[in-house]
């Protein structure tokens, strides 16, 4: 309890504020996929078993579900990078 | 996802972030509040109308103009009272007979006495019969012609005996003058 509550008192503001930024960088990044991109890493974020994703998104297998999500995450994480905002609020 | 190789912060900051999207819808709503609430406040300052365009301002710029435009005519519509016009120069003008012929003066007091009890045509008469053979007593008779004609209404024949009194240079003609621009 007096680790939880320490770190309650160290939070600061400013870092909810940055917080809920990097929040909306990734969702922003995320916004501005495909409607299959956002619809296969939501179900791949909220866990759904892969035989659900491949169903719900008629993927012929297994393997084709992987590579798609791959380049999804990638360009997610591409958006992200390049976001001018990115920089600032990985800076330590 | 292990599979796909991202980095191990990288994914730790995307299952976060995903996790936290009412952070995000709420900015949203915010944002979107925030701009309605500027579109709002902004419709209400926006529209500067010019004063001339508002109906009640150019209502009482018009009644302004006609109230100035009523003022300065106000003297030029209104009808002068030639009558008692007449009468008060008759009164200023009784001065200036002092020291002529007072066999001629009494004539001239028949002429004034006539134009105070406002018998213009028997002033007129008198004034016929006054003996004037001097420039100043032809500059006289035509100050009390003036005189008996504006009694009688006749103010253009009134204008022109008093620019005679006036090319004369006698006393009169300072009176002339002042009875021209009130005319």
């Amino acid at each position: 309890m007096s680790i939880r509550y320490q770190e309650v008192e160290t939070r600061t503001v400013l870092d909810d504020l940055m917080e809920a930024d990097r929040i909306c960088l990734f969702w922003e990044a995320f916004e501005q996929l495909g409607a299959d991109c956002q619809k296969l890493l939501r179900m791949t974020f909220e866990e759904r078993p892969e035989t659900e994703i491949q169903e719900a998104l008629a993927f012929s297998n297994a393997g084709s579900v992987r590579v798609k999500r791959h380049k999804c995450k990638e360009s997610l994480v591409q958006r992200i990078q390049s976001d001018p905002r990115f920089a600032e609020l990985t800076e330590p | 996802m292990s599979e796909e190789s991202t980095d191990p912060r990288m994914e730790q900051f995307l299952r976060d972030a995903f996790a936290q999207e009412d952070v995000h819808r709420f900015r949203q709503v915010l944002r979107e509040v925030a701009t309605d609430v500027e579109a709002r406040h902004g419709a209400d300052e926006a529209p500067v109308i010019p004063l001339w365009r508002k109906p009640v301002v150019r209502w009482m710029a018009a009644a302004a103009v006609v109230a100035l435009l009523v003022t300065a005519a106000l003297p030029y519509l209104s009808p002068v009272d030639q009558v008692q016009l007449a009468l008060d120069y008759t009164e200023r003008s009784e001065g200036q007979l002092r020291g002529a012929n007072p066999s001629v003066d009494a004539q001239w007091a028949e002429v004034r006495k006539a134009l105070h009890e406002k018998r213009p045509d028997d002033a007129l008469q008198l004034l016929q019969e006054i003996p004037a053979s001097g420039t100043c007593d032809q500059a006289r008779v035509h100050w009390y012609t003036a005189l008996a004609q504006l009694m009688q209404e006749q103010k253009d024949q009134a204008r022109a005996e008093l620019e005679q009194v006036l090319a004369s240079g006698c006393q009169e003609k300072v009176l002339a003058r002042e009875l021209l621009d009130e005319l």
